[in-house]
């Protein structure tokens, strides 16, 4: 016996009409809900993010002042530039998640698959971010000049402190070819050496991938038409 | 005063069609009490597109949109207990007699397991189509051509004969 596709719909509308018998919905606890309270919960994760690039942009004034008042110490004002262009990143990122974010809570009733291209869209931006996140880690000696000079007034290229910074930039050039390795890794399609994929589990490599995977299955659903 | 009024019109279409926002959140949650999180999250999200809620449209097509983008993205992130949702203690909706699900024949259960084992954007093209909607009204619905609905529904009619061919030859 094979299955039609209309005796499917015969069982589904026999499916539906027990459904008008026994289907519940709890007007009690329906009336319960907090309306308000669930659309202002939406409306704060778009506030943190404002506020967050304004924290951002700040940093950005403030370095830049400081980039201009050291421009004759490369020794500062190097870094300051370095941490002005990871900001700025992280600001554009910032930004297009927000914009993202903000389609998302008012356009949920967009058809479906423009909707979660954006879902999946806004999925990568965030991984992403965290990528870069994790290559900008070998770059910690640059920060460490720059809060010892901003918050305790230390030069770390004074004699004094000048083998304890080189020893950290020692290190932070170690790491940084296998970081750059990690992240080159992180953005193949397809990862071989079992033992990195078993690195990655957790590392949010496996959502990136999925929600590419995904983007793709959206396109191809929006274009086949033979 | 018209916030209340609102909110009683809004339970109002919830309630006219609460059989709708079941039969989504079931073809895609299994577990019972992550339907329940999945149908507290759609009433969210219905809530809050609301009030922009375009009369031109159908009220059935901008409910199946909400629902199958808050199922699909519910489902794609495999969460467990959204955050936007509140832990509750009883079922929104529910069916009342759970002998309703037994009382089903074999074929209707093998109907369920079929669509759950489709992907994602089938299953919604799935459920549109088994609930008598128009190829217009489906392609609306998904933002695809009304010929790719067809050539996709046509698609999953071979799927399932070749699947029930399977399960029924011994």
């Amino acid at each position: 016996m094979i299955m039609e596709l209309e005796e499917l719909k015969t069982l589904w509308n026999a499916y539906d009409k027990k459904l008008d018998k026994s289907l519940q919905l709890n007007l009690q606890l329906l009336r319960k809900l907090n309306f308000e309270k669930m659309a202002s919960k939406a409306r704060t994760i778009v506030i943190y993010k404002i506020i967050e690039i304004i924290i951002w942009v700040t940093m950005v004034g403030y370095l830049l002042n400081f980039s201009i008042k050291y421009f004759e110490q490369p020794g500062f004002s190097i870094p300051a530039v370095i941490t002005i262009a990871l900001l700025v990143a992280a600001i554009i990122s910032d930004i297009r998640m927000l914009m993202i974010t903000t389609q998302l809570q008012t356009d949920y009733d967009a058809p479906v698959s423009s909707l979660q291209k954006k879902v999946h869209k806004l999925k990568l931006i965030i991984l992403g971010y965290v990528k870069w996140s994790i290559l900008g880690l070998p770059l910690y000696p640059v920060f460490l000049i720059l809060a010892g000079k901003i918050f305790i007034n230390v030069d770390f290229w004074s004699a004094k402190h000048y083998t304890y910074l080189m020893s950290n930039i020692v290190v932070g050039a170690c790491l940084l070819p296998g970081f750059v390795w990690l992240y080159i890794r992180l953005s193949k399609a397809e990862i071989t050496p079992v033992w990195i994929k078993n690195l990655l589990i957790g590392s949010g490599f496996n959502q990136a991938a999925a929600a590419q995977q995904f983007l793709d299955e959206i396109d191809r659903f929006e274009k086949e038409e033979e | 005063m018209y916030a209340q009024a609102t909110q009683d019109q809004f339970i109002n279409i919830i309630t006219q069609n609460k059989k709708l926002i079941f039969k989504v959140c079931n073809s895609y949650c299994k577990n019972a009490d992550d339907r329940q999180d999945l149908v507290q999250e759609v009433i969210i999200r219905l809530w809050q597109a609301f009030g922009k809620y375009d009369n031109r449209y159908k009220l059935s097509t901008w409910m199946y949109r909400i629902a199958l983008n808050t199922a699909i993205s519910h489902y794609r992130s495999g969460k467990r207990r959204e955050q936007s949702t509140v832990p509750l203690s009883e079922s929104l909706l529910d069916i009342a007699d759970e002998n309703v699900e037994v009382e089903l024949d074999e074929q209707v259960k093998q109907l369920h397991l079929f669509i759950r084992q489709l992907d994602e954007l089938n299953r919604g093209l799935m459920i549109l189509y088994l609930d008598n909607n128009s190829y217009k009204e489906i392609a609306e619905v998904l933002g695809i051509s009304e010929t790719n609905v067809a050539t996709r529904i046509s698609r999953v009619k071979q799927q399932l004969k070749n699947q029930f061919t399977k399960i029924l030859t011994p």
